[in-house]
């Protein structure tokens, strides 16, 4: 649960890192198994190639996914991820006969990663600023969010008003 | 905005079932239901980004079984490893796995990156999830919420917070800003940095999201040190 500073100060991590280190730090399991694997077999390529501990990652990862989440793709990152999930739509509806599903719909102050996929669907004001125009109206359509705002809910608010939100928060 | 571009020129929706980055965002309650609906009637994909909710943080593998809404893909990265070695991941299903297989000519999907299913992250992915078993880490937090939304809402009367949002292991802190938006959470970051919490701020907003191995005392040192911080600027 903690960070030490460079000056040896402990600090409690309130962020996980970035969202990420769900387990805690300093995990021994996972170092050794890094070391490990690095002496086992260090790179494989995933072209043509495969090598035992994707599929074994794989289908345990799937067994943690609802309804028929089946199959899953690797990347390096969310970012990556999102891209990618992005291509398959689209190569999907081409694939069954419906290539004009070429737009997609995501939500203003939307995070889905920096790749230029992921910044065209999230409409995140500080990673879109650099873009000389909004992002290319050829893929993506970003929705308002209009959640009812109910100030100071616990847990999940319910949907009674309707009015739009009009954040300030960038 | 279906009816703005015609469904037929729609291949999916993207959203994070529970807003991260911009700040934590709870959905209202059949949001994410009538996505699904308003998706299915027109048959446009549904992707859930699950990058920040996957893997326990609101008290189950993924935010897909806790809204009780099926996504037909999902995105996934961050605790996949544990954040120790970056890794990413697409899940999807099966109709859409098979649509890719059925197709004839050659490469399937022509897409990959060099390190994916990179050998060492996939270790490192194992070692993780024997973790979060063994652990029940990906359950815990269904015993920790409570605790956890009581010690979040106790912000409330804190100085310049004027929004308080809470869903299984993540809390969003809305505050007031000063004159220079931004600036008043920027300052909490380090403030609370120098007494020893570090959390994370997206402009005036705070954002927590501990590791789920967190215990009632440290969740104290969080949000007390927070109160103290606030209340200080």
């Amino acid at each position: 649960m903690y960070y030490t500073t460079a000056d040896d100060r402990q600090v409690l991590d309130g962020t996980a890192g970035l969202w990420c280190v769900n387990a805690g730090h300093g995990r021994r399991e996972i170092a050794t198994a890094v070391h490990d694997q690095l002496l086992r077999l260090d790179y494989a390529s995933s072209f043509q190639m495969g090598h035992a501990g994707a599929f074994t990652l794989a289908d345990r990862l799937v067994q943690l996914l609802p309804g028929d989440l089946n199959h899953l793709f690797f990347t390096n990152s969310g970012s990556e991820a999102v891209d990618t999930a992005l291509k398959i739509a689209i190569a999907y509806h081409a694939l069954r006969g419906e290539p004009s599903r070429q737009r997609f719909v995501g939500r203003e102050q939307a995070y889905h990663g920096v790749n230029l996929g992921g910044v065209a669907v999230g409409a995140f004001p500080p990673i879109v600023s650099f873009l000389a125009a909004s992002p290319p109206e050829s893929i993506t359509s970003a929705i308002p969010t209009t959640w009812p705002t109910m100030p100071l809910a616990k847990g999940r608010p319910s949907g009674a008003q309707t009015s739009p939100t009009s954040w300030k928060r960038w | 905005m279906v009816e703005k571009r015609g469904a037929d020129a729609i291949a999916a929706v993207i959203v994070e079932p529970v807003y991260g980055a911009t700040g934590v965002l709870i959905p209202p309650l059949g949001y994410l239901q009538r996505l699904r609906g308003i998706c299915d009637r027109h048959g446009i994909l549904l992707i859930f980004d699950e990058v920040i909710t996957g893997f326990g943080r609101l008290g189950v593998p993924f935010a897909a079984e806790y809204f009780s809404v099926q996504p037909d893909l999902i995105t996934a990265a961050k605790g996949l490893t544990n954040g120790s070695i970056p890794m990413g991941a697409v899940f999807v299903r099966q109709g859409i796995y098979d649509t890719f297989m059925a197709a004839t000519g050659g490469i399937e999907f022509f897409h990959g990156y060099t390190h994916s299913g990179h050998p060492v992250a996939c270790a490192a992915g194992l070692a993780t999830l024997e973790i979060y078993e063994s652990e029940g880490l990906m359950n815990r937090v269904q015993t920790l919420a409570d605790t956890w939304e009581a010690a979040a809402h106790s912000l409330h009367g804190t100085k310049a917070v004027i929004d308080i949002c809470n869903l299984g292991l993540l809390a969003g802190i809305e505050l007031e800003s000063a004159e220079k938006p931004g600036q008043r959470g920027f300052e909490a970051f380090l403030r609370c940095f120098e007494k020893g919490v570090f959390v994370r701020t997206a402009r005036d907003n705070i954002a927590l999201s501990p590791p789920l191995v967190i215990q009632p005392g440290q969740m104290n040192q969080l949000f007390i040190t927070l109160a103290e911080v606030l209340n200080g600027l």
